[in-house]
């Protein structure tokens, strides 16, 4: 234990691992706001919402729980059941007419008019247990991402603490009927989007918090190119935005702690053994900011008061990034909020006129911002 | 169970490696003032001991003395200069008061044939006089330092060589003789030579001015800033025009006791002895930029150069490689030193805080279903608010037999509520620090510990008077722990004593966390006698000794022990007096002050939960040390505090019911509570209220003070 502590200690004086010793600021395009905890809230909360799809027809899904729900009236206020499952719908996507549903632990389904038409099970002979997102390729094939092989969907914070890198990117015809893995060993790939040329697939790898482009074209052997890295959070769906840029979730953001803990190995095995998960210190979704919560220095209350930037056991984060993948502008909900961890958001066009879906999965509810304000 | 820590299950040898921690020993050691010119005092040493094993005859009795005799002369100079660069300033013309001086003394002595102690005082004047002329023009005139004493020791030195060459014939041939004259340059006393004698006295006498001493202290004062010691009211012009005269007096004793052992009218008498003493100083450690430095240093430095030279001479080395090496030398150690100095406290500060194992066994259920005293429940947050953002961080609240309410608050003031509703807010007094526990004596005077002062009272009129703010000093600790630092409750017997805690001694009433986070027994239960003035310790290495209340019976002390999550009984009467036994442990949350219930029980602030993580980072130490070394504060892990529970205890110290707020939404922090007439009131170190609510069995005519001195 020493000696392994007093190598890391060597290690981060000889190279220096900026992932760790730098956990970067909230500043420029990331300074905060309190954009998401000012958009209109869009109907009633629906719990469990998670993913967001948009039809070329403008019809707007979203994923809730074991349902496919479909938003739709002015205000996208009114809901209908488009589909119903036994297990949890844990990514969403509008393609060729028809709507790819991931189910957590039982693969993903190919949906026309809400009927299941094709099932997608295991693939090179590993079951697909942990769908997180899906789109569809330019050549007309579907691309999975698989947060990991060991844990299902709504075990991600396990997965985070155990620091698994057991994800993969798995390609299947348009019909479901054949697959393969395609990238292997990632940690938790969330988020797959094309880039606007077609020739690159981007998608997120949350626990090592960055983005990466695969390319569509060169050989297989080719490892992705970095498009971000070191990213404040662990970001999770990225979608295009109609050719300007992408839209990246982030679910919840690194803090100093949790960082630590992660490095500990051996507080972290006895914590994940012996606590109960809600009390982890681990980040969240959504905080319930219980006093059986583990509580850090900068979020005592002082004179009745918890301060906005004391350090975020759940948060809320949208960024806007550009085609080249910088960070344009960012939407937050700081400690106190309550639009935290964000899933998913993405643009859906509605006569004419663009706005930004964000399904808030702490708080239950689905946002909707006029992107075309200026930033 | 012992107040010393945990006895639960884990490795003893785990627990006695982080129990006694030798870090902490050299933390404080480090810490320690005489620990600054800790390099210079080893290269002194090694030098003396590499001379002795390289030189033959070198570690003798009779070499010992010879060296002595002549290293004395040297010595003064060097405190002489010292003095000076503490003072901020620097006297170059030290070497050529010196030769002055020897001259003055040679010449007084064999052609005026004056007696030895006119001789010696005429010596003495001519150093002094040109010591008081430096001291003029750089303190009232203020000239340069550097420039001025440059000008002084050209002069000087032309005057000396001038008056040399004209009486050399004279000097040469006198004959007087006197054995007072014989006993300044070769006499000894108790086997020490008589100059060596007189340098001890000097570096006494100057050690005690320089660190006990109101002028000693201006005159380090003005060395630090000379601008804030004006400010202070320090007279600048004085003090510096003294201490010129002090090193102008220093360098010409040096000058009269080598006249009396040389009797040498040599031209180079002292020459480049501003430089052997300006090297000597700062190589012991004497800041050149003033302000920092002591005669010891001076002295370890002078050592370190004359024995150096001396060694190296007797070596046979030439002067030119001598002087070489003696650069390199000094070169090495001024490094090393600046090192040294620049990273002490930065190796204290990272090596200060010592986390050790606290093992708590499983907390009792709190769930609101498990039906324990313990069980989660919303009455507190039925609470009555007064003072709403009118008081910050009551920590404790208190009653007196008006009915008025008093709270300290972390302005440093004692805040009194008045009126049917408390509605009227007066700052009673302004004591600073941080009040902490309040209680009243039989005079009714409000007696409050103060953070970062100490024992205070107020007087019924407001006027603030202090009992005590030190305690007996414990012989076995490198630190000085007699300042009380962090005095947290009180409680009064009924002989009037005043039992107090003091929760840590090794940090200040910001940093109580750390405290928390080293769980080592820092703190303490201390007795102050207001009959005799005295305040001593009762119990030492107490872990975050916090709430303290005198039983109802008056025959013990309670006192909590926070990270301990258990309340301690120190008996003060009876068979088991001087005794510390366990009063209720295992509790769920850190308990904080306990209070004299109407029922014979007591009431107890449990200032926050324990949460399951935090427990967990109790039992790692390693990784606590971690964690307060690779990330900020703000983001270390807390006990959790964000929540609001009292506990009411019965006489035996068990758990009967308790109140919550859960979350702390409007009492969170919750450190204290008092019950008065039939209602509970509530204070808290961090919060913007005090809160009461109404309890359904209490006495409704109970108070304090009947409670504590009857019905008054």
């Amino acid at each position: 234990m020493v000696l392994e502590h007093a190598w890391a200690d060597l290690r981060s004086a000889l190279f220096r691992r900026d992932e760790i010793d730098a956990l970067p600021v909230m500043d420029g395009p990331l300074m905060p706001n309190k954009r998401l905890d000012e958009a209109p809230v869009l109907g009633a909360p629906l719990r469990g919402c998670d993913d967001v799809a948009t039809g070329d027809d403008g019809s707007v899904f979203v994923s809730a729980g074991r349902q496919i729900v479909q938003l739709s009236g002015a205000d996208l206020d009114e809901r209908r059941v488009v589909a119903a499952f036994d297990h949890a719908v844990t990514a969403l996507t509008c393609a060729h007419g028809a709507l790819y549903a991931g189910l957590a632990g039982a693969g993903v389904v190919k949906l026309t008019h809400g009927r299941e038409v094709a099932r997608l099970g295991p693939v090179d002979g590993r079951p697909l247990h942990c769908p997180t997102a899906i789109t569809a390729l330019p050549d007309g094939r579907i691309a999975i991402a698989e947060g990991s092989s060991l844990h299902l969907p709504e075990q991600w914070c396990r997965d985070l603490m155990e620091r698994r890198a057991l994800g993969r990117i798995v390609f299947a015809d348009a019909g479901l009927g054949s697959a393969i893995s395609r990238l292997d060993q990632l940690a938790w790939p969330y988020g797959l989007a094309v880039s606007a040329d077609g020739a690159e697939l981007w998608f997120s790898e949350s626990w090592r918090h960055r983005v990466l482009a695969l390319s569509l074209h060169e050989p297989q052997a080719r490892a992705p190119r970095v498009v971000l890295r070191n990213l404040p959070g662990y970001p999770a769906r990225l979608y295009a935005d109609d050719a300007k840029g992408y839209w990246l979730s982030v679910p919840a953001v690194r803090t100093h702690l949790v960082e630590l803990v992660l490095r500990e190995t051996r507080y972290r095995e006895e914590m994940l053994a012996a606590v109960a998960p809600e009390f982890w210190i681990a980040p969240a979704l959504g905080a319930s900011g219980h006093y059986l919560e583990p509580l850090q220095g900068g979020s005592i209350k002082k004179l009745g008061v918890m301060k906005p930037w004391a350090p975020p056991r759940s948060y809320g984060l949208v960024l806007r990034l550009s085609l080249a993948g910088e960070c344009l502008e960012s939407l937050h909900s700081r400690v106190g909020g309550t639009h935290h961890g964000i899933t998913a958001a993405r643009r859906a066009e509605r006569d004419g006129e663009g706005r930004l879906l964000i399904v808030s999965k702490g708080s239950g509810r689905v946002l909707a911002i006029d992107t075309e304000r200026a930033p | 169970m012992t107040p010393y820590g945990s006895d639960l299950a884990g490795g003893p040898l785990r627990r006695l490696y982080h129990r006694w921690s030798l870090k902490l020993f050299l933390s404080e050691l480090l810490a320690k003032r005489w620990m600054e010119p800790a390099i210079p005092f080893a290269l002194m040493l090694g030098l003396i001991a590499w001379f002795a094993a390289v030189t033959p005859n070198y570690a003798t009795l009779a070499n010992a003395h010879q060296l002595g005799r002549e290293f004395a002369e040297a010595g003064f100079v060097a405190v002489a200069m010292g003095l000076v660069v503490i003072s901020g300033g620097i006297d170059l013309s030290v070497g050529a008061v010196f030769a002055l001086a020897n001259l003055v003394a040679l010449a007084l002595f064999q052609i005026a044939g004056l007696p030895v102690p006119l001789v010696a005082l005429g010596a003495l004047a001519a150093g002094a006089a040109v010591g008081a002329a430096n001291g003029l023009l750089v303190g009232y005139l203020k000239t340069r330092p550097f420039l001025t004493t440059l000008v002084t020791l050209i002069i000087l030195r032309a005057v000396v060589d001038l008056l040399g060459q004209k009486y050399s014939v004279q000097l040469a041939s006198g004959s007087h003789q006197s054995a007072a004259w014989d006993f300044l340059g070769g006499g000894a006393l108790f086997g020490v030579p008589a100059n060596v004698v007189v340098l001890i006295a000097v570096a006494l006498v100057g050690h005690v001015l320089l660190s006990r001493l109101r002028p000693g202290w201006h005159l380090t004062a003005i060395g630090s800033s000379r601008k804030a010691a004006r400010h202070a009211g320090i007279r600048v012009e004085r003090v510096l025009f003294t201490t010129y005269v002090l090193s102008g007096l220093l360098a010409a004793t040096g000058g009269l006791f080598y006249a009396a052992r040389l009797a040498s009218t040599g031209s180079d008498t002292g020459i480049g002895w501003e430089i052997n003493a300006l090297t000597a100083v700062v190589l012991g450690g004497v800041s050149l930029a003033g302000g920092r430095g002591t005669v010891a240093r001076a002295l370890i430095g002078a050592v370190i150069v004359f024995v150096l030279i001396n060694g190296l001479v007797r070596m046979g080395f030439p002067g030119a490689l001598t002087s070489t090496a003696l650069g390199a030398v000094l070169l090495l150690a001024v490094g090393i030193d600046v090192k040294w100095a620049k990273n002490r406290a930065k190796t204290i500060q990272k090596i200060y805080v010592n986390p050790t194992v606290v093992e708590l066994p499983p907390a009792p259920s709190i769930a609101r279903d498990s039906g324990t005293a313990y069980a989660e429940n919303d009455r507190l947050r039925e609470s009555e608010a007064i003072g709403l953002d009118q008081v910050e961080g009551p920590e404790d609240v208190i009653l007196d037999r008006e009915n008025r309410l008093y709270c300290g608050t972390r302005e440093g003031w004692i805040l009194r509520f008045s009126g049917e509703r408390f509605e009227e807010r007066e700052v009673f007094a302004r004591i600073g620090g941080r009040p902490l526990g309040l209680a009243f004596d039989r005079n009714a005077n409000l007696i409050v510990c103060v953070g970062g002062m100490g024992l205070y009272g107020v007087r019924p009129s407001g006027a603030v008077y202090k009992l005590s703010d030190e305690t007996n000093r414990s012989w076995t600790r490198l630190n000085d722990d007699s300042r009380l630092r962090l005095a947290d409750d009180l409680d009064i017997a009924p002989d009037g004593k005043i039992y107090f805690s003091e929760a840590t001694i090794r940090y200040e009433m910001h940093s109580w966390h750390v405290d928390g986070l080293e769980g080592r027994g820092n703190g303490r239960l201390i007795c102050h006698d207001p009959a005799t003035g005295k305040t001593r310790t009762l119990v030492k290495d107490v872990v975050f000794p916090n709430g303290v209340c005198v039983a109802h019976d008056g025959q013990s002390v309670l006192f909590a022990s926070t990270w301990l999550c258990t309340i301690f009984r120190y008996w003060i009467a009876g068979p088991k007096l001087g005794q510390v036994d366990t009063f209720a442990d295992n509790l769920p949350g850190y308990p904080d002050n306990i209070n004299r219930a109407s029922d014979g029980g007591y009431w107890l602030a449990l200032v926050g939960i324990r949460s399951p993580t935090f427990d967990l980072a109790m039992r790692h130490p390693a990784f606590r040390l971690r964690m307060i070394k690779q990330i900020p504060p703000d983001e270390w892990i807390y006990p959790g505090i964000n929540n609001g529970c009292i506990v009411k205890l019965d006489g035996s110290g068990r758990a009967r019911e308790s109140m919550w707020d859960p979350g702390g939404s409007k009492h969170s922090t919750v450190t204290s509570m008092r019950e008065h007439r039939g209602w509970l009131y509530i204070g808290g170190l961090e919060n913007n209220r005090i809160g009461r609510v109404r309890l359904a069995n209490a006495d409704p005519e109970w108070t304090g003070p009947s409670s504590y001195w009857g019905e008054g």
